[in-house]
């Protein structure tokens, strides 16, 4: 009862979070039934981690919401329908948002935007002011860095309006992807995308060609940088810290591969166990409005397995010292990185859950990107911040270590204010990286207030607040600070 | 099998043209300018067994293999230095190894050494960024050491004739020379040809250069104002650096 109290004490959080964070609190007075003393015991170590989404979970973790099928329905629930007006279109979406549960409390995934305002754009008379009072509103109602939009591939004139628009404002939420295919995406407006990302750190640049052999068209990237199936998503995320498993190993003088096969197979159980209660003890899949209306589907669930601390584990591994060593430099460290997820993707692969229908129920391998409280281990497989070799060695490394990550992966990249004369430089970069097989480009400029911290944005300005023992509005800025100070994020090298 | 001295390399550069190039520093340089910024570049080392230690001595495929790994994420590479055209033979070699990768070539001059005999060169390259730092002979030799004028400006024609002229660069370093003349000099000369020619004024800075005594940093202000004059003088694409 002390933490409940503590909450309701703290001068820091907004009245907002503390119901979250009291929430929370109230769920995990109950205990998730069903676990085992080992993997009670995993839980409790370093080596798995559920990312505080609860012990009794009532909401799949990530919902990417149906937004076209919504647009074209309404939803009886809420009372509305299909709009006709570019206004009406942002305000049903804006009620909507309040509506999508997730573990933030706000919505992951706010839809493919310039898709679903395109066609109410010619009839508006100022659509450029409708816009950004849009997305001025999702900035203030859902004050949550997680929050994620995406535009493209195609250039539409909703999507350079919201590009726009999102410089003139240059707020942290939401967050934004570009699905980026060089045949299918107009210079200009991947140009114009790069400008913008140089002066608001978003959007990212994601690989579409590439996602879209796994997912087909119907997917979109979510909260930091998830890839999941719209119209479902993922029922949870767990992850795996690959530094403490080699440690484990070390220690009790084991081959790595069976202590990575006996984690893995640990934590889909875990994972199995929480999904057997959402689906079963929950009603969310016979309740909720979302899933009666058909704007989430059953089908489309899968879940995500994470992994981080790739650097540090390879490091012990091959040089005796997680905090420096070869990854990133050699090619028996990328050989290494590789082995250790093929030993996972073998347990993926093996691994089947009933309530999971999508990729035939096998889950998705995911890049965690790391929590405010890790210290000394790496966001997925990223190079450590202060260790990249020079870019391009740095693409050529990561580069196919990202296909093995369909439900998410990205990488940083800052570049210096020089590259504002020649966006087109940074799009060479992109292109390059793609056809290596990186997934997910971000990138800002050294200089920008908004920092991307490992799969977010938060302003420079608001952590100094934070830090004068302020209240800020989101919730995001209080990780951003922690994560900025466990992990010398700074140091990431500008080109 | 022929060898370059090459200073150093720039993996990506946003600046050297157009896209994102690999840009490569041939040591060598035919002038002495008062605010060179790589004045490490200039001295000419005619005896190549004798480099010092922190030069290379590369032969073309030694240095593609070691630029290789950028390939994916360029649009091409640009030879830049000192003055990379006193190596003219191995960048004609390294430039038709570098089209037959797909790369575009650009070359960051001085202007000095004559273009009017190199069609094989020309046919090779894409582009040229060269500099005009002075409009008259007297100008010329204060800030360069020496009196190349006719040839730059033979080389600003002929390179505007077969379309590889990318841009004409003015550095201007306050209180060498009256850069109100020289400007309108150069403005005038590179309307006539092309009102269209980029012609791009780079504010001196002082970090990074040696005999910097005498030599100040012009003011926003200042630059604007010969942003201003090269207009009225007919220039149309005026880019400033400051
Ligand atoms: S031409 Fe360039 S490299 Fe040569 S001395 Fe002048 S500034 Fe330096």
């Amino acid at each position: 009862m002390e933490e409940a109290l503590n909450i309701i004490k703290d001068g820091t959080l907004t009245q907002q979070q503390k119901i979250i964070a009291l929430a929370r609190q109230a769920e995990n007075q109950l205990e998730l039934p069903g676990l085992t003393d080992k993997e009670q015991d995993y839980l409790n170590s370093d080596l798995v981690c559920d990312l505080a989404e609860g012990q009794a979970p009532y909401r799949p973790r990530y919902n990417l919401v149906d937004f076209a099928k919504f647009m074209e329905e309404g939803s009886e629930f809420l009372r509305l329908s299909s709009p006709e007006t570019l206004a009406e279109a942002t305000n049903n979406l804006i009620i909507l948002y309040q509506n999508i549960p997730s573990v933030t409390g706000m919505p992951v995934y706010i839809g493919e935007l310039d898709k679903l305002l395109e066609p109410y754009i010619d009839s508006s008379s100022d659509p450029k002011s409708t816009i950004r009072l849009f997305l001025t509103a999702i900035d203030r109602t859902l004050p949550d860095s997680f929050v994620h939009a995406d535009i493209g591939p195609e250039k539409t004139r909703a999507g350079e309006l919201i590009l726009e628009a999102e410089k003139e404002l240059a707020n942290s939420v939401p967050n934004l992807t570009l699905k980026y295919d060089p045949e299918l995406t107009d210079k200009d407006f991947a140009i114009q995308a790069v400008e913008t990302g140089l002066e608001v750190s978003k959007p990212y640049f994601a690989n579409h060609r590439d996602y879209q052999k796994i997912f087909g068209d119907e997917y979109a990237i979510v909260s930091c940088y998830n890839a999941l199936p719209i119209g479902g998503g993922s029922h949870t995320l767990v992850r795996m810290n690959l530094k403490a498993v080699v440690e484990k190993a070390l220690e009790e003088e084991e081959f790595l591969a069976v202590r990575l096969r006996d984690v893995s197979k640990t934590m889909l159980s875990i994972m199995d166990k929480r999904i057997a209660f959402l689906c079963e003890e929950s009603p969310f899949f016979k309740s909720n409005f979302l899933v009666k209306e058909g704007l989430l589907d059953k089908n489309k669930y899968t879940a995500m397995f994470g992994v981080y601390g790739m650097a540090e584990a390879v490091n012990l591994f091959l040089d005796g010292d997680s905090e420096s060593g070869s990854y990133g430099k050699t090619a028996e460290s990328q050989k290494m990185a590789k082995n250790i997820l093929d030993i996972i993707q073998n347990e993926l692969n093996e691994h089947e859950n009933e309530h999971s229908p999508f990729n035939d129920g096998h889950y998705l391998l995911h890049a965690q990107s790391g929590i405010g409280e890790d210290v000394d281990t790496s966001p997925g497989c990223r190079i450590p911040y202060g260790e990249e070799p020079s870019m391009p060695e740095q693409l050529n490394f990561i580069s196919p270590i990202h296909q093995y990550f369909p439900a998410g992966v990205s990488d940083i990249f800052t570049f210096d204010k020089t590259y504002k004369r020649n966006p087109e430089a940074i799009l060479d970069v992109i292109k390059g990286a793609f056809e290596k097989g990186l997934r997910l480009f971000s990138f800002y400029n050294s200089e920008s207030d908004l920092v991307r911290i490992t799969g977010y944005l938060v302003k420079r300005s608001e952590i100094e607040k934070l830090n004068q023992g302020e209240t800020v509005h989101k919730d995001t800025v209080v990780l951003g600070r922690d994560t900025l100070e466990s992990s010398p994020e700074e140091n990431r090298k500008v080109r | 099998m022929q060898r370059a001295v090459i200073n150093r390399w720039i993996n990506f550069s946003p600046i050297d043209g157009p896209g994102n190039r690999t840009v490569i520093f041939f040591q060598g340089c035919n002038l002495n300018c008062s605010y060179c910024h790589n004045p490490e570049t200039i001295e000419i080392y005619d005896n190549k067994s004798k480099i010092p230690g922190s030069l290379y001595l590369l032969t073309v495929d030694e240095l593609i293999e070691k630029i290789k790994q950028n390939f994916p994420y360029i649009s091409g590479i640009t030879v830049s230095g000192g003055e990379p055209l006193l190596q003219l033979e191995f960048i004609k070699e390294l430039f038709s190894k570098t089209k037959k990768l797909g790369l575009s070539n650009f070359i960051d001059t001085n202007g000095t050494i004559p273009l009017t005999e190199q069609k094989t060169l020309l046919d090779l390259t894409d582009g040229v960024m060269i500099d005009f730092k002075a409009s008259n002979s007297a100008d010329l030799i204060e800030v360069t050491g020496s009196d190349k004028l006719e040839i730059i400006k033979e080389n600003i024609i002929l390179l505007n004739d077969v379309g590889l002229l990318h841009e004409v660069r003015t550095v201007i370093a306050g209180g060498l020379i009256n850069y109100q003349e020289n400007v309108v000099e150069i403005a005038g000369f590179i309307a006539e040809i092309d009102p269209e020619i980029k012609f791009k004024l780079i504010a001196y800075r002082n970090h990074g250069v040696e005999n910097s005594e005498g030599i100040i940093e012009p003011s926003t202000e200042d630059i604007n104002n010969y942003k201003k004059l090269a207009r009225t003088n007919g220039c149309k694409n005026i880019q400033i650096i400051k």
